[in-house]
């Protein structure tokens, strides 16, 4: 079965998300109660951020902040990367490894719809994606010799 | 590439770990520092836990333990689930799956040398066994366990 946007990986699972003046208390019951690795945060309607499990660990805990005085919107990562509901599988994997991170929130225009996971990523994928980047910087280093 | 038992598809990681002692504010600082979601509990030589983050955000947070007075001992999951290093990742989904689990130490001849993650295992192998698992309802109930964040 070949998955071509992510929207079919997305669209039949419930969106969970929490508000950007809740407690870092209040996210973790959520990403508790319902299993989940990253919350979607909202001011309003609007995205604002994303808080996943790290987050917590590195900004609350590790920073002694206490859970249950602490803002999500304290140690959430602001104006998260995101990409359309129509992207591609393998777009959405290169947005995550370019930039580090885990979960990508999915945008129907404005609204958020979704949240992808690199767990949801075909592990060829990411070979595939390794191998690219090789090339790329072997022909790299070959211009530079070569100049 | 096709990568066939959970040794090649751990081949070359750094091994990070913690001890039962440990805090979990030091404990979250190897997590942190090695970029990893949990790390084997070794107490000389020996595995007896694993520590995670979800341990933190449902047993620390959660209960509002204090995490410079906590000890990894008192949250970790205790006496996990392993696998060997030549199981196939068939296999070892498998096992992370009915048990529930995102995670398991790797043992070679008696000693953890790396950790297994869900992330490790290609979704073609969960979507198929998702096709042939003959209890529809049985699945679903691992696959809820298992989680999809």
């Amino acid at each position: 079965m070949v998955i071509e946007s992510v929207a079919k990986i997305v669209e039949d699972r419930p969106l969970f998300c929490i508000a950007a003046g809740a407690t870092v208390q209040q996210a973790c019951e959520v990403l508790d109660r319902e299993n989940v690795g990253a919350l979607p945060v909202l001011d309003g309607d609007r995205l604002v951020g994303l808080l996943c499990e790290r987050d917590v660990i590195c900004r609350a805990i590790g920073k002694h902040r206490a859970a249950e005085e602490t803002a999500v919107s304290e140690i959430m990562t602001p104006d998260p990367k995101t990409v359309p509901r129509d992207a591609s599988v393998a777009t959405a994997m290169q947005t995550m490894i370019r930039g580090g991170f885990r979960h990508l929130p999915v945008m129907k225009r404005d609204e958020v719809v979704g949240v992808l996971s690199m767990r949801d990523i075909p592990t060829e994928y990411r070979v595939m994606f390794e191998r690219y980047e090789e090339s790329r910087s072997a022909r790299h280093t070959l211009e530079h010799v070569d100049a | 590439m096709i990568i066939r038992t959970v040794g090649e598809a751990i081949a070359g990681r750094a091994l990070a770990w913690v001890c039962p002692a440990d805090s979990i504010l030091s404990a979250c600082k190897v997590l942190a520092d090695n970029n990893v979601s949990a790390a084997p509990v070794i107490d000389a030589a020996r595995l007896v836990g694993v520590f995670s983050e979800r341990d933190v955000v449902c047993r620390v947070v959660l209960r509002q333990l204090p995490p410079g007075k906590t000890a990894v001992s008192d949250v970790m999951t205790p006496e996990p689930i392993t696998v060997r290093e030549e199981t196939s990742l068939v296999q070892a989904m498998e096992q992370m799956l009915r048990g529930g689990v995102r995670h398991l130490p790797v043992i070679r001849a008696g000693d953890c040398i790396g950790m297994l993650s869900m992330q490790d295992i290609p979704s073609d192998y969960r979507l198929q066994f998702a096709r042939y698992d003959t209890a529809p309802g049985a699945l679903q109930d691992v696959t809820r366990r298992a989680g999809t964040g």
